[in-house]
């Protein structure tokens, strides 16, 4: 379904329309507000609104593709939070703690560079089978052990050894191959 | 070397797995809230009808009642005609607000 049929179904009422569109679109939205914000949080706070915003003035879209548009909203709504934030910062600044203002000067946490790097692995982990996507879930998110992992998914624990090496390196060659073009 | 590149790989595949769970659920919380909105604009629209279908007759309603009461009680007087013209004004004012609530854009 097209940017353009979701959204006339959203605005006759479709609730899952919706949720296709904040599918869709939410890891592009977050990326771009963390490059603004240079928090977790934050991003995940502008994602939120971004969607709110465009929910309530998605009748007034005009277009083909809804991405430069919520990259738009979510700019902007990033810049706003931040503009906030450094108001709230600025009153007396003598009595701004010295935490506060290192933590404003060196947020360390972010990176272009990484923000590509994690882009570019999310595309490589969304081309492998559902069930190496299980594997990684199990091993790197839920930090399951071998047998566990063999257990739930009824491979033996060599083949879970096996295969989780073999999607490392088809990763690795991926990745490589990636920054390489 | 090797090595680095290795626990490098393992930290990037795990952030990678983070994120898309910490998108997972902030798709859960839009979704929730965007469903919430709609639940309360929903009220809000039919409260709004039930204002306008039963509070405002009930007003006009009430208001005619009691100028009727009181004229055949009193008759018509100077006095009667200046304490009716606040409430008048008062009514033709919310009347007209409300109208325009439920009037379509432009009209």
């Amino acid at each position: 379904m097209t940017d353009r049929e979701l959204t006339q179904q959203v605005i006759i009422g479709s609730h899952s329309a919706f949720a296709e569109i904040v599918r869709r679109y939410s890891g592009m939205v977050f990326s771009k507000a963390i490059g603004v914000t240079r928090s977790e949080e934050g991003a995940a706070e502008v994602t939120q609104q971004t969607f709110v915003r465009a929910y309530e003035s998605i009748d007034s879209w005009r277009g083909t593709e809804l991405g430069p548009w919520l990259s738009a909203i979510a700019v902007h709504t990033a810049l706003k939070l931040l503009d906030k934030e450094r108001r709230r910062h600025t009153s007396p600044i003598d009595e701004l703690k010295p935490n506060i203002l290192s933590n404003l000067s060196t947020d360390t946490s972010y990176s272009d560079e990484h923000e590509v790097a994690l882009q570019q692995m999310e595309a490589a982990i969304s081309e492998l089978s559902e069930q190496d996507q299980q594997l990684l879930h199990l091993h790197y998110y839920e930090l399951k052990k071998t047998d566990d992992i063999a257990r739930i998914t009824g491979l033996s624990q060599s083949n879970v050894l096996v295969r989780l090496h073999r999607i490392r390196e088809r990763l690795k060659t991926k990745l490589h191959h990636e920054r390489n073009n | 070397m090797n090595e680095t590149t290795d626990h490098d790989l393992d930290q990037l595949i795990r952030e990678t797995i983070d994120r898309r769970e910490l998108l997972a659920d902030l798709d859960k919380l839009i979704i929730t809230d965007m469903r919430r909105r709609a639940r309360r604009a929903s009220i809000r629209r039919w409260t709004r009808v039930l204002v306008f279908s039963f509070a405002l007759p009930l007003v006009l309603l009430l208001f005619f009642a009691c100028a009727f009461i009181y004229i055949s009680e009193y008759g018509i007087s100077n006095t009667t005609l200046l304490i009716m013209v606040f409430p008048t004004l008062a009514l033709i004012y919310s009347t007209n607000h409300t109208l325009e609530i439920f009037s379509p854009d432009g009209l």
